[in-house]
């Protein structure tokens, strides 16, 4: 599903704005990394997705919806968003009911809602725990909880806040596959993270955020050919820079093969 | 500095050792990076190290904790925080909740320290100073973020000047550079004679500050070396840490007969570029 952000400004306070004439179009299926300094805006910006944050001037679409329209239980229909703190939306006694919780609220019929709680638990690794408490578990994995009860939604598209805080490289690597599932799917991705090796492997685009405005949208290969001096940009593209290659390299393998086509004769 | 013999430990309720015959000898100025999976025990060595365990979580403990040589068990924990400060994960247990501003809260420690109040300003400012939160003294502890208040834990056991300080994930709501710069903060203070063991998921990080790297498992430890060892070790993925993409590269390098079979595998930046240079050399 199409996302598009119009000229959006939004400020808690009269003298803090969060978000300065914001614009975006996110294509369906495709996957969003947003990235920025803590403050920048990112989570503001996602949460004007789902219509919990209304900008004070410009507009959100999401498909044919303008999120001013739709009351924020009807834009869940559309937009899966996963918090960054787990702990802001854990509500259930059961991490099966944790999960089953937004599909029943949308009225899904049980048959529905349970195959959809039994698929999230299988993408986040979770199935073993679907009886325990949610607040039983670690944060990381209360953190999968809420991935969990975001992709139960089925929603089109989905929006995950700093996911990869905390997770381990076991997790990490779920987090890879359920994305690659979602990919297949066709469901629209927004990831807010600071991994951005993690980006670099997994997403198609790079936005960049300072001070509420735009810095950086590109597609990621070129995203950080210009990055190379950036300390923070992803260990691959730092390295690429620093051997002076010219065509992207993102991930290792890509810089390998790279390397195999400068070194031939 | 600090010593642990063969220490277990079980929580109470829990159905296996959170920490299995962990021995471990730390000695002042080292900075010690600690890595694992989830569940792997990082939380709980630390809390070992700084007497809560057991003083404050309970449960079956065998073998002991020695700080200063002194069994941490007989020790009480206001003995113990005038040596051992520890920041925990989630700066939410950490802030006292009950000091309106973020200077009161970074006092808080040193008043039951029964630091004369004289001596307190000029520590509190610089430990705000030094975690980057002089511009916020006057804040309310509740309204600052999350990386905020992580900088507001740290401050707050920092000004108490322990000589052993136990940091467990302590930016991991912080931005890359805003992490970076604060645990190199920390870093200098080693010239002071601090002792840091630090838990972490980040290893480009660890691979910057440690003097030593630890990966625990299943509540044991697996590795315990320099950073260029324990790094670079082709087992890592298997304690579930995703092994630097610098490693990765020149392994795949080497697979393809690029990086000499015998040459050591960058953990850094640097070394990678230096050891990748070389493949280009050779080829040319």
């Amino acid at each position: 599903m199409r996302i598009r952000l119009e000229d959006v400004h939004y400020a808690y306070r009269p003298d803090q704005p969060a978000l300065r004439g914001l614009t975006l179009v996110i294509e369906p299926g495709e996957q969003v990394a947003l990235a920025g300094p803590n403050g920048s805006g990112k989570s503001t910006l996602a949460r004007c997705l789902n219509g919990l944050v209304q900008p004070q001037q410009g507009q959100v679409w999401v498909g044919d919806w303008n999120t001013r329209t739709q009351p924020v239980f009807a834009m869940a229909q559309r937009v899966a968003y996963v918090f960054q703190n787990p702990d802001e939306q854990l509500c259930q006694r059961t991490v099966a009911d944790e999960v089953a919780f937004g599909p029943r609220q949308l009225g899904r019929p049980a048959a529905a809602c349970q195959a959809a709680v039994v698929e999230a638990l299988h993408w986040t690794g979770l199935s073993a725990q679907a009886r325990a408490h949610p607040y039983d578990l670690s944060l990381s994995d209360r953190k999968l909880v809420a991935v969990a009860s975001a992709l139960a939604m089925e929603a089109p598209s989905l929006v995950l806040d700093e996911p990869t805080a905390g997770l381990d490289g076991f997790q990490l690597r779920r987090l890879e596959r359920l994305l690659a599932e979602q990919r297949r799917r066709g469901v629209t991705v927004l990831v807010i993270t600071h991994d951005l090796d993690f980006a670099a492997e997994n997403l198609d685009r790079l936005v960049q955020l300072s001070a509420g405005r735009l810095v950086q949208d590109a597609p990621l290969p070129a995203a950080w050919i210009a990055a190379a001096e950036d300390p923070f940009a992803p260990q691959m593209v730092r390295l690429a820079g620093q051997l002076g290659l010219t065509g992207p390299a993102l991930t290792p393998k890509t810089l390998v093969a790279q390397l195999t086509s400068e070194a031939q004769p | 500095m600090i010593e642990l013999e063969a220490l277990s430990f079980t929580y109470i309720g829990g159905n296996r050792p959170a920490l299995q015959a962990v021995s471990l000898s730390v000695a002042a100025g080292e900075f010690v990076v600690v890595l694992g999976a989830n569940g792997a025990g990082k939380t709980s060595l630390c809390h070992a190290l700084t007497g809560y365990i057991p003083h404050f979580y309970r449960g079956q403990l065998t073998g002991q904790a020695r700080l200063d040589g002194r069994n941490t068990q007989s020790l009480s924990l206001a003995e113990i925080v005038e040596v051992a400060g520890q920041v925990f994960q989630n700066p939410a247990n950490q802030i006292s909740g009950v000091r309106l501003t973020v200077s009161e809260e970074v006092a808080f420690g040193l008043e039951n320290l029964a630091v004369p109040a004289a001596a307190m300003p000029a520590r509190i400012k610089a430990a705000l100073a030094l975690t980057g939160l002089s511009a916020l003294a006057d804040r309310s502890p509740y309204a600052l973020s999350g990386g905020e208040q992580q900088r507001l834990a740290l401050a707050s056991v920092l000004v108490m000047q322990p000589r052993l300080l136990v940091l467990d994930e302590p930016t991991s709501m912080l931005d890359p550079q805003g992490a970076r710069d604060i645990l190199l903060a920390v870093a200098a203070l080693r010239q002071t004679g601090l002792t840091v063991v630090l838990a972490e998921h980040r290893l480009e990080l660890a691979a910057a500050l440690a003097s030593r790297v630890i990966v625990l498992a299943d509540g044991r430890i697996v590795r315990d070396g320099a950073p260029q060892e324990v790094l670079a070790d082709p087992a890592l993925e298997d304690y579930g840490l995703i092994p630097l993409r610098y490693t990765q590269a020149a392994r795949l390098a080497q697979a393809r007969g690029l990086w000499p079979a015998q040459a050591p595998m960058p953990v850094t930046l640097e070394s990678a570029a230096a050891g990748f240079r070389r493949v280009l050399r050779g080829a040319a």
